[in-house]
C-alpha cells in the first residue's frame, strides 16, 4: 500500500518536473527565435558570429545584436517572469485569484510615477540621467503595494475588500494619469501614452542588469518557503497548525514581490496581462504545489512576453508596435482555452 | 427611442426654427450671403453660405494658415477655437499675443486630440463653419465621427481641410477653399501662386539632376534624445521628403506615422539624417527632464542632435560619420502641417544638393511671404546643422 501511493507520488511529481522541463526549453527556444528574428534580417551564423565573436563581423551587425536584441530578448524573459512570480505570490498570500501587479493597481501607479516625470518633471528622488522616470515608477509602485497590504491587513484579506480597493486604487492613478495627460504639452502627451503601453525598446544592459540581480534575489528566497507558501493555500488556521508564523510570511513575501514588481514595470511601462494569467495557466498545469507552481508561473510569463516580442516584430516588420498591445492577443485566447478545458474549478 | 436622442430631435428643432427666423430677420440685412456647396479635402459635399464671417477652427494651430489666408481683420472671424498649442506657451502665441492680446480670450471648444471636444459649445458659439483638419478624421479620435454629424444635423458646416496627408496639392486646394468660403479669392489665389511657385524651383531643378537620391532618415523627436521618436510614410514629412528628392527610408515600413524599428535604421545606414521638433524638445540634464522650446539660442538645439547621435550604432552611421545631421525646430506646428511648407522643402533641398541649390534661400523667402501675408514675424523657426 505504501509503495503504491510512493509510485503515485513519484508518478505526478515526475509528469510535472517533465512539464517544467519542457516549459524550460520552450522559453529558450523562443529566446532564440526572439534574438534572430528582427527587421535587419541577420541570418543565423552572422547573429552565431555576433554573439561569440562581435569583432569578427560589421559594426552595425555586432550593435544591432549587442546592444538592441540580446538586452530586449532578455528582459522579455525577465519582465515576463517577473511579472508571473509576482502575480503568483501575490495570488497566494491574498487568496485571491483575482490578485496581480495589474488589478491591484500598482501597474496604474507606476505609470502615474512616469507620466509625473514626463508631463512636471517632477523626479522623487534626485537622480542620475535615463533613471528618473523608472526611480518615479518604482517609488509609486512600492508606495501601492504598501497601501493594498495595509488595505489587506485591514480587511483580513478578504477577497472582495482587496479586489475593490485594488480597483479603487487602479481608477484613482489612471485618473491622476489622465489630469496629468490633460494638462500635458502634445510631446508630453505623446511620451506618457507611449510609456503607458509598454514596451521593451527602453531596456540598456544596466536596466536589465537592475532587473534580473532583483529576479535572481528574489527566487531562491521565495523557493526557501515553497512549502509553507503551499500550506497558505489550504486556509490560515491549518498552515499555523503545521507551524507556520503566517503573518510574517505574509509580510515577507508581499515585501519580496512588491519590489519585483517595482522592478518590472519601472522599466518596461505597464504590461498588464501576464502577472495574472501566468500563474493562472501555471496553476492548470501543475497544480498549487509551489515547488512547481513558482517555476511555472515564471517560465510562462517569459513564455508569454517573448512571444509577443517575437509576434511584435513579425507583425509589421520594421517598426516599434509597443509589446503591451500584443501581450493580450497571445495570452487570451489561450488562457479562455484552458480555462474551458479544465471544466472542474481549479482554484 | 432612447431618451438621449430625443433630447437631441427636440434641441436640433428647436435650433432649426430659430435659425430659421434668425434667418429671415436678417434677410435683407445679409441679402449679399448665397449659399454655395463646397468639395472639402475628404471629398465630402458641404453647404456653405458665403462670405462666412464666424468660423472656428478645430484646432488653434491653423491660426497662421488662416491669418495668412483672412488678412488684417483674421481675429474678428475667429469665434473658437480648439486650444491645444497655448497650453505650453508656444513662441509663435507670445508674437501673436503681443500684437492681438485678444487671441487669449477666444473661446475654447475643446479637442478631440484630448477627449474634451464640446458639440453643445459649438453650437453655442453659432458658427458659420468650423475648419477640421484631415488628419485628425483619419486618426479617428475618440466620438469624431458621431461629433462631425451632430455638427451636420445641428447645420454647422464642417469643411476639412489638410496641410498634412499631402503637404503639396492639398495645401494649394485647402487654401484656394478657405479663400472661397471667406470671399477672399483673390488673396488665397497669390499665398497659393508663392507656395506654388517656391515648391516648384525646387521641383523642376530637381527633374535635371542625374545623382543618385540620398537615403535620408526624418525623425519627429518626440521623446528623450535616447529614445526613437516617429517618422512618416506616406504623408506629412514624408511627401515632403521625396518633393525635395530624397529617398525616404520610412516609405513602405510606416503607412502615415510610426516609430521604425531601430535595427531597421541602423541596417538601412541613412545618408542624411534630418530632426524635427515642434512645440518644443526634450532635454535631459542630469536630475531634470523637461521639455524645452525651440529659442533664438542654438545651442540646447545642438545639444539634443548630438545626443541623439549617442544613440547604440548611430557611430558607425555615415550620416553621423559625415556630419549629415539636420535639424528643424519650431516652438509650434508653424512650419510643418502649415502654409509654410515651401520653406521647409528649400531647407530640405539644399542640404541634399548643396551645389544644386546653392543659390536658394529658404529663410529670405520665408521672410518675404511673411512681409507680404502674415500678421506676425515668425522669428523662432530655426533650422541648424550639426557641424556649424
Amino acid at each position: 500500500m505504501n509503495h503504491r501511493a510512493e509510485n503515485l507520488y513519484h508518478q505526478i511529481t515526475g509528469r510535472k518536473y517533465t512539464i517544467v522541463f519542457s516549459m524550460g526549453i520552450a522559453a529558450v527556444l523562443i529566446l532564440l527565435a526572439d534574438i534572430a528574428i528582427g527587421p535587419a534580417w541577420l541570418s543565423i551564423d552572422e547573429i552565431f558570429l555576433a554573439v561569440f565573436s562581435p569583432d569578427s563581423v560589421d559594426p552595425t551587425t555586432s550593435t544591432i545584436v549587442w546592444k538592441l536584441r540580446l538586452p530586449i530578448a532578455l528582459m522579455a524573459i525577465v519582465v515576463g517572469a517577473s511579472l508571473a512570480i509576482a502575480g503568483a505570490e501575490m495570488q497566494t498570500i491574498l487568496g485571491n485569484p483575482l490578485a496581480s501587479p495589474y488589478t491591484l493597481g500598482v501597474s496604474a501607479s507606476a505609470g502615474f510615477g512616469a507620466a509625473l516625470a514626463l508631463v512636471a518633471g517632477v523626479s522623487v528622488f534626485p537622480s542620475g540621467k535615463n533613471y528618473i522616470v523608472p526611480i518615479n515608477a518604482f517609488f509609486f509602485a512600492m508606495l501601492t503595494c504598501l497601501l493594498m497590504y495595509s488595505v489587506a491587513k485591514k480587511a483580513k484579506f478578504s477577497s472582495e475588500t482587496m479586489v475593490l480597493a485594488g480597483i479603487a486604487i487602479l481608477f484613482l492613478f489612471q485618473s491622476l494619469t489622465a489630469l496629468l495627460q490633460y494638462i500635458a504639452s502634445e510631446q508630453q502627451l505623446q511620451a506618457v501614452i507611449f510609456w503607458l503601453f509598454g514596451n521593451l525598446f527602453r531596456t540598456t544592459w544596466q536596466k536589465l542588469g537592475i532587473s534580473s540581480a532583483i529576479l535572481l534575489l528574489t527566487i531562491p528566497l521565495l523557493a526557501k518557503d515553497a512549502w509553507k507558501l503551499t500550506t497558505l493555500r489550504l486556509g490560515d488556521e491549518k498552515a499555523e497548525s503545521l507551524g507556520v508564523n503566517v503573518e510574517r510570511l505574509r509580510l515577507k513575501t508581499f515585501v519580496l514581490v512588491s519590489i519585483l514588481t517595482g522592478a518590472a514595470v519601472c522599466f518596461v511601462g505597464t504590461i498588464g496581462f501576464i502577472g495574472l494569467a501566468g500563474p493562472h495557466i501555471a496553476r492548470m498545469l501543475v497544480g498549487e504545489d509551489q515547488r512547481f507552481f513558482l517555476p511555472v508561473s515564471a517560465l510562462t510569463g517569459a513564455i508569454l512576453l517573448s512571444s509577443a516580442s517575437v509576434l511584435s516584430k513579425l507583425i509589421v516588420p520594421g517598426i516599434i508596435l509597443p509589446i503591451g498591445i500584443i501581450t493580450s492577443f497571445i495570452g487570451v485566447p489561450f488562457f479562455i482555452s484552458l480555462m474551458f478545458k479544465k471544466r472542474g474549478g481549479y482554484w | 427611442m432612447t431618451k438621449h436622442n430625443f433630447l437631441m430631435i427636440i434641441a436640433a428643432a428647436l435650433l432649426i426654427i430659430l435659425s430659421g427666423e434668425h434667418a429671415a430677420g436678417n434677410e435683407n440685412r445679409l441679402s449679399h450671403k448665397k449659399r454655395i456647396t463646397v468639395t472639402d479635402l475628404a471629398g465630402r459635399k458641404v453647404s456653405v453660405q458665403i462670405p462666412a464671417e464666424k468660423i472656428i477652427l478645430s484646432f488653434d494651430r491653423h491660426l497662421p494658415t488662416f491669418s495668412a489666408i483672412a488678412g488684417h481683420d483674421f481675429l474678428e472671424k475667429i469665434v473658437g477655437w480648439g486650444k491645444i498649442t497655448p497650453i505650453s506657451d508656444q513662441n509663435i502665441y507670445r508674437e501673436f499675443k503681443k500684437k492681438y492680446p485678444e487671441i487669449m480670450s477666444i473661446p475654447d471648444i475643446g479637442t478631440h486630440a484630448k477627449g474634451t471636444f464640446s458639440v453643445e459649445k459649438v453650437m453655442a458659439l453659432k458658427p458659420d463653419l468650423i475648419l477640421y483638419p484631415l488628419w485628425a478624421v483619419l486618426d479617428k479620435y475618440e466620438g469624431i465621427t458621431d461629433d462631425l454629424d451632430r455638427l451636420e444635423q445641428a447645420g454647422i458646416p464642417t469643411v476639412i481641410i489638410d496641410y498634412w496627408k499631402d503637404p503639396f496639392e492639398n495645401s494649394i486646394t485647402s487654401t484656394l477653399l478657405i479663400g472661397s468660403m471667406l470671399g477672399k479669392e483673390e488673396r488665397a489665389g497669390e499665398i497659393a501662386a508663392f507656395y506654388k511657385d517656391r515648391v516648384g524651383k525646387v521641383i523642376n531643378r530637381l527633374a535635371n539632376i542625374k545623382k543618385n537620391k540620398p537615403k535620408v532618415y526624418l525623425e519627429g523627436a518626440s521623446k528623450e534624445p535616447s529614445q526613437y521618436g516617429w517618422s512618416c510614410g506616406n504623408a506629412g514629412w514624408g511627401v515632403i521628403l521625396k518633393k525635395a528628392g530624397a529617398v525616404n527610408i520610412a516609405e513602405g515600413i510606416i503607412k502615415e506615422r510610426g516609430t521604425i524599428a531601430p535595427e531597421y535604421l541602423l541596417k538601412t545606414n541613412p545618408d542624411i539624417i534630418i530632426v524635427s521638433s515642434f512645440g518644443g524638445f526634450w532635454q535631459q540634464p542630469d536630475d531634470e527632464m523637461k521639455t524645452v522650446l525651440p529659442e533664438y539660442d542654438k545651442k540646447p538645439m545642438l545639444d539634443f542632435l548630438k545626443a541623439i547621435t549617442e544613440r547604440p550604432g548611430w557611430g558607425h552611421l555615415d550620416a553621423v560619420k559625415n556630419g549629415k545631421i539636420y535639424g528643424i525646430f519650431d516652438s509650434s506646428y508653424y512650419i510643418y502641417n502649415n502654409i509654410y511648407t515651401f520653406a521647409v522643402v528649400q531647407a530640405i533641398a539644399k542640404w541634399l544638393y548643396p551645389d544644386e541649390f546653392k543659390d536658394l534661400d529658404p529663410g529670405a523667402d520665408l521672410h518675404l511671404f511673411e512681409q507680404r501675408f502674415m500678421p506676425v514675424y515668425h522669428n523662432d523657426l530655426q533650422m541648424i546643422e550639426i557641424n556649424r
